[in-house]
């Protein structure tokens, strides 16, 4: 009886340490947040990590997640101002700040999940009816976010949550329509091919138009700055012959017309020439003659 | 652990009790009652400091670790610290359930792989909208390692899974939404990562993720598979157009200088013929000049020796009749003077001779 007396004191004292430790304290993580109930009645809401003490097999306790959680809504086709649909995907971040608000409404994250999709999906159902879908796609996202933001925030706060942040994650096309975009996609493609064909075709037509008037302009005016040359020439040469033949125009005349009829009296030429020509002159008397 | 190692000696202690009782027979009460106490004392000191031997760590270089005391976390301040110390060494910490440790990678350069997963492509996520409403296929690869790790652990849920992926995925599609579909496709595309990794950095900043985003990378950018014969013909299109340009520009460098040369050509025979001209008119001024100043010296005989010789030239080889100066005029009528007719001349004035 005796021989272990301080031994099973001391595994009494273990056990007890044991049991009674984990009733008696505590540990509320940096990453959670606790609620200390009696009996289903809320004693103490604990938002700071550390150890604390609580009174053994009375007191229970819940925690809670305390960082920010990223909630995935449901992607939902919504109709814009324009009546067309957009499949928009949101998420949610959000974090619990006060326990108690949120086991009070919505009991666990679940809970919570579904009820930030439904917050979000109304609010946006009602932000993406008031644009149209290319606004949406292009430049409205941001503001479309934050007045869903601003609309949702002091509802999640009703429920103990801070909203960090709600944002589009996806603007799609509804599955059905893909189709037709990627039709209206090739049609599109087909007119910039056909443009660009067509002004390729142009900048032909325009290069080579230019390029023969060019050509033609050039030959123009090398005629017109020939005929200019040749004019000079001829110019010049009627001056040079003028200035010289001006010494004595009969003789030039006597002269040239002599080679004139060199040329002009071929073999087939027939003369008829008076017999009183001074050609002929010494033809009957061999006389010397007065002169003419 | 813990317990496999308490069981083990308790099998001993029977063993060297039995023994013990043994050597020393009936003896010692006192010795009795204290020895299993001591013993399990012992076994008790050597749980405890096994216990504590498990509060060793090591932080390899690029690593950080974070302690929780009682799940406070114990904020490093002086980081070189052997208890608790956060950067690479050898380090100690109260042991679970006292304390918790986490050892995170910080340095260690993460991936995130949007709209696929190695080889294989995602449509879901990597099909999105430009922002002229069409569809546009977008692979993107993001790095990023831990720039605090405070936040990285205890301020967000999965932020290097969940909320990282959500909110590149939101970003991406933002700052592609913003752009035509040429834009992204082509000269956009720096522009598109820059924005990109900014919007995201600034979400992940936002929502306490301790995430910094080192780089943000398109992978692939391209149309849909169903529409990509469309665009690729657009790319014919382009090159057809420059082909079709640069055989104009060859025609237009072939044509010109043709022409230049042919121009040039041109002129110079012009010159060609304004200098003949002149040195034909000098040449034969100068003639006459000559001649004219020998003719001056003896006009007549001289005019009378040209039109000799030139008769001389001339009459042999012509036709000719001679009549008396009287009749002359009255002769010319039967002269068949308009007929063209050589033959028919030469027959009629034949037939005069006759």
């Amino acid at each position: 009886m005796s021989i272990n007396r301080s031994a099973i004191i001391f595994v009494i004292l273990i056990i007890l340490v044991g049991i009674l430790g984990p009733q008696s304290f505590f540990v509320v993580d940096e990453t959670q947040l606790a609620i200390v109930t009696r009996f289903g009645s809320v004693k103490q809401t604990i938002v700071s990590p550390g150890i604390r003490a609580k009174t053994p097999f009375v007191d229970s306790v819940t925690y809670f997640e305390k960082r920010n959680v990223l909630f995935d809504t449901n992607p939902d086709a919504l109709l814009t101002a324009d009546k067309k649909r957009l499949v928009i995907d949101t998420y949610a971040i959000a974090k619990v700040t006060n326990p108690l608000l949120f086991r009070e409404t919505l009991q666990n994250s679940q809970r919570a999940l579904t009820r930030v999709n439904d917050l979000v999906a109304s609010e946006l159902r009602r932000k993406i009816a008031d644009d149209d879908q290319v606004d949406i796609i292009r430049d409205k996202r941001e503001g479309i976010m934050a007045e869903v933001k601003y609309d949702v925030i002091p509802k999640l706060n009703e429920f103990g949550m801070k909203t960090v942040d709600i944002r589009i994650k996806r603007a799609d096309f509804p599955n059905e329509i893909a189709t037709a975009v990627y039709a209206r996609m090739q049609a599109e493609r087909k007119r910039i091919a056909d443009a660009e064909r067509a002004e390729g075709a142009k900048a032909d037509l325009e290069i080579r138009s230019n390029v023969d008037k060019q050509a033609q302009i050039i030959t123009a005016e090398a005629e017109r700055d020939a005929n200019i040359l040749r004019g000079e020439g001829e110019a010049e040469a009627i001056r040079i012959f003028a200035e010289a033949l001006e010494q004595d125009p009969e003789f030039y005349r006597f002269q040239r017309s002599l080679e004139a009829y060199q040329k002009v009296f071929t073999e087939n030429t027939t003369v008829i020439l008076p017999s009183d020509s001074e050609l002929f002159t010494y033809l009957e008397s061999p006389k010397p003659d007065s002169g003419n | 652990m813990n317990p496999n190692r308490q069981r083990e000696p308790e099998i001993n202690i029977d063993d060297i009790a039995n023994r013990l009782r043994s050597i020393f027979g009936s003896s010692g009460g006192p010795s009795k009652n204290s020895l299993p106490g001591i013993i399990i004392f012992g076994i008790f000191t050597i749980s405890a400091l096994i216990w504590l031997g498990t509060g060793f760590y090591t932080v390899q270089p690029g690593e950080q670790a974070a302690i929780r005391n009682f799940g406070k976390y114990r904020i490093a301040t002086d980081s070189g610290g052997f208890v608790g110390g956060v950067d690479p060494g050898l380090h100690w910490y109260y042991p679970a359930p006292i304390g918790t440790l986490n050892v995170v990678a910080v340095d260690e350069i993460r991936r995130l792989e949007l709209g696929f997963r190695g080889e294989t492509p995602i449509p879901v996520e990597s099909l999105m909208i430009s922002g002229d409403t069409n569809i546009v296929d977008v692979q993107l690869l993001i790095q990023y390692n831990i720039k605090d790790v405070e936040a990285f652990l205890f301020r967000s849920v999965n932020p290097d899974t969940v909320i990282i992926k959500g909110a590149a995925e939101s970003s991406l599609r933002q700052v592609v939404g913003q752009r035509n579909i040429d834009d992204v496709l082509t000269t956009e595309k720096e522009v598109v990562q820059a924005e990109t990794k900014l919007l995201l950095q600034d979400l992940l900043d936002q929502y306490d993720t301790g995430i910094n985003v080192t780089e943000v990378k398109l992978q692939n950018v391209r149309p849909p598979s169903q529409v990509q014969d469309a665009f690729d013909d657009v790319v014919r299109a382009r090159e057809d157009k420059e082909r079709t340009i640069n055989l104009a520009q060859a025609y237009e460098a072939d044509i010109i200088p043709r022409a230049l040369g042919e121009a040039q050509r041109v002129l110079q025979l012009a010159e060609a013929y304004k200098q003949e001209k002149v040195a034909n008119a000098e040449g034969q001024s100068d003639r006459f000049l000559s001649v004219l100043a020998e003719y001056n010296k003896a006009k007549d005989v001289t005019r009378q020796r040209l039109y000799l010789e030139t008769m001389e030239i001339i009459m042999p080889g012509v036709t000719k009749f001679i009549i008396d100066g009287e009749v002359g005029g009255n002769l010319l009528q039967f002269l068949p003077l308009t007929n063209n007719d050589e033959n028919g001349t030469l027959d009629s004035l034949e037939q005069l001779t006759e």
